[in-house]
């Protein structure tokens, strides 16, 4: 992610994973280059992940077994490699998804404190 | 981490890691993916590619972060997800972090220079760790 330019967000250590997770549990089986146009979509353009910081999460998930990638052809006849959830992934994904609710509403009772 | 879990990154480290040449030809096809998209937006195709390229990041940059990150990257998988691995194994157990230092896992794997005795070493170590743990947890009240 080119974190310096103004607008533009520091992805915080330990989303990234929710992020590409929720991402593959909304859409479908999608490539890459989906996952990323996709988090930048909704972020309104303040994420954008280059290769560098999404394949290494990719793999991480991979190895993990939360997602399975294969080879696929794109709707332009382009070869790429489609990432799926696996039923480990959704599990995984529904206990972050809480933990980060937690950490919110922690997060949010404590800097709605007066000053 | 759960036992599932655990099972998952041990398979993970175990099977046959993803070659470089693999790994390298998706990185070529998100570029050209990207290169498409700038097409679309009427880019020529030299500028396409250029502001592709400074959009997601080169192939070579991209490796290089695998290969930081210690993941799918086959040069860099084996030993470095071991020690992830066995970094695991130590924090979910840490009663036997004595017994299985990082330490004693690298004069394992300094023995076995090769690359796949490297990993079946610290592995085996790892499940070693697992079986004393076993033997010796003591559920907490």
């Amino acid at each position: 992610m080119s974190n310096r330019d103004r607008g533009k967000t520091d992805i915080l250590q330990g989303t990234l994973d929710i992020m590409v997770l929720q991402t593959l549990a909304t859409l479908g089986p999608v490539h890459g280059y989906a996952i990323a146009a996709r988090l930048e979509q909704v972020s309104h353009g303040a994420i954008q992940l280059n290769m560098g910081t999404l394949y290494p999460g990719l793999m991480r998930l991979e190895q993990r077994g939360l997602v399975r990638g294969r080879w696929g052809v794109t709707e332009n006849n382009r070869k790429a490699r489609f990432y799926a959830i696996t039923a480990a992934g959704r599990r995984r994904l529904a206990s972050e998804k809480a933990d980060w609710e937690r950490t919110v509403s922690i997060m949010h009772s404590l800097l709605a404190e007066p000053q | 981490m759960t036992a599932r879990e655990w099972a998952n990154r041990l398979w993970g480290t175990l099977r046959r890691a993803r070659s470089d040449r693999d790994l390298e030809d998706e990185l070529r096809a998100q570029l050209a993916l990207a290169a498409d998209e700038e097409r679309r937006r009427g880019n020529s195709d030299c500028d396409a590619v250029r502001t592709a390229r400074l959009r997601v990041g080169g192939v070579a940059q991209a490796m290089a972060a695998q290969f930081t990150a210690g993941t799918g990257h086959a040069r860099m998988k084996s030993l470095r997800s071991s020690n992830t691995l066995h970094k695991e194994v130590l924090k979910a157990f840490p009663g036997v972090g004595v017994a299985t230092s990082r330490s004693s896992c690298g004069l394992v794997a300094a023995r076995f220079p090769c690359r796949v005795y490297n990993r079946a070493a610290i592995c085996a170590v790892s499940i070693l760790s697992l079986m004393i743990a076993a033997a010796v947890h003591v559920p907490c009240d």
